[in-house]
């Protein structure tokens, strides 16, 4: 998310490589599906890369309509047991959860969560094709914190790193990432098998994480699972 | 020699791509080459995939392109520029109450937050309070109307799937993986930075519940 001339734009790494119009459009956007479909949750997460105050983000979240349809928690933080289910948010109408991973403020704009402090990430842009499911962001969580009272984010994309120096002549800034797509069938299934989204989801939930949080403690205190 | 052919064309062939499609894209929907189009990719990770065949690693042996294997420094997120909240406590915000809920003709009934809902599709429900706010949705109007009784009220059926799943219904938020998109929203024709190939209708349409303005992922659906 960039803010420019005051108004709040999706753009990638810059608006000059990659824009994809304003916040506010593809919030209408999302409004009008919503709309069509009343008995969905979703989850949005935004990222702040221009740290931008949490505040702006009001403008087009009100204009677009899509603040009837924001969550808004009963505690700050709210731990994992403490949630609505799905059928009492739909009733509410609450279905849309809205995070945003820095400088949220629950206290100036209280339909916008503070990411990490609700959940945590393995880590970004993994190159480890078994997944290990293993705390990243937010920095220093204790696991047994972690498994208590958060939800987590496995990011389960697989990528690969390429050496371009020898295309470039030695001019590049190092490798770069690029997503393995050729191994994409295997990153993408569901079965339950190391490299596999259901072998990820079984590593990250609650009763391999019990069995493993033991260990964890022996080892890597942020290291859920060992293997 | 031949490798290093093989690998320009497979370049050719992701730029062609990105040019008469709308991108790359990470994770979900993308495949390699063209060779091998598969449409129901996207839904993949929600049905069975038990495709656990042989996978050919993604690997270059020429000289002048090669995959390494140590990490490679990616964003850190530390430092000044990122603060991370501890809380230490708990403040509580709001409550709600009891509510019904009809969109034509399906009905979603709670009895109260302690999560004694009916997703049940052909069950009946004896209500135990008195008083019970019915919201009906009907077009683009909303209507609430209060019931006042004794017990034994008519039954209310709950013919409605929570997220596509019945199921879903009694379940806290918390306790479901859903499928995330990463960079939801790029999904820019023409352009080779695009995340995504399908728009956000398409993908909400196929399933992803979770959208990523910016940052990363997509983990499991179904749990």
């Amino acid at each position: 998310m960039h803010y420019i001339n005051e108004t709040l734009y999706n753009c990638h790494t810059s608006c000059d490589l990659l824009n994809a119009g304003t916040f506010q459009s593809e919030l209408e956007t999302i409004v009008g599906w919503l709309r069509e479909n009343p008995f969905e949750v979703i989850t949005m997460l935004i990222g702040n890369s221009d740290l931008a105050f949490v505040e702006e983000f009001r403008v087009p979240i009100e204009n677009s309509g899509m603040s009837q349809y924001l969550y808004t928690p009963k505690y700050i933080p709210q731990h994992k047991d403490q949630w609505p289910t799905l059928g009492e948010m739909i009733l509410a109408n609450d279905r849309v959860v809205m995070f945003m991973d820095y400088y949220a403020n629950q206290d100036s704009v209280p339909y916008i969560l503070e990411e990490f402090t609700h959940m945590w990430e393995t880590p970004f842009s993994p190159q480890n094709p078994d997944f290990p499911c293993t705390i990243e962001r937010p920095p220093e969580l204790d696991p047994q914190e972690a498994h208590d009272n958060f939800m987590y984010m496995a990011n389960h994309n697989l990528n690969v790193a390429v050496e371009l120096g020898g295309l470039t002549g030695g001019m590049g800034d190092g490798p770069l990432l690029l997503p393995n797509t050729a191994q994409i069938n295997k990153t993408n299934g569901a079965a339950e098998e190391p490299g596999q989204l259901g072998g990820m989801a079984l590593n990250c939930t609650s009763k391999s994480r019990l069995e493993v949080h033991h260990l964890s403690k022996r080892n890597s205190p942020t290291n859920l699972n060992p293997q | 020699m031949l490798s290093r052919q093989i690998w320009v064309l497979c370049l050719a062939a992701l730029g062609a791509r990105a040019q008469e499609e709308t991108g790359t894209g990470t994770g979900v929907e993308t495949t390699a080459t063209a060779s091998e189009t598969d449409s129901s990719s996207l839904s993949s990770s929600t049905t069975s995939s038990s495709r656990s065949a042989d996978y050919t690693a993604f690997e270059f042996t020429n000289s002048d392109l090669s995959t390494i294997s140590t990490t490679v420094p990616v964003t850190d997120f530390t430092g000044t520029r990122y603060t991370y909240v501890t809380d230490s406590g708990q403040r509580t915000v709001t409550s709600t109450g009891p509510r019904i809920f009809v969109s034509g003709d399906r009905t979603l009934t709670l009895n109260s937050e302690n999560g004694t809902a009916s997703a049940t599709s052909n069950s009946q429900i004896t209500r135990t309070t008195n008083t019970n706010e019915l919201t009906q949705l009907s077009g683009s109007s909303n209507r609430t109307m209060t019931a006042t009784g004794t017990s034994s009220a008519p039954a209310v059926t709950n013919t409605a799937a929570c997220n596509n799943y019945p199921e879903f219904c009694n379940r806290k938020y918390s306790n479901i993986t859903e499928v995330a998109a990463h960079n939801a929203a790029f999904a820019v024709k023409n352009n080779a930075g695009s995340n995504q190939e399908y728009s956000i209708i398409d993908q909400l349409n196929d399933g992803i519940r979770m959208r990523e303005l910016i940052s990363i992922t997509l983990p499991h659906g179904k749990y």
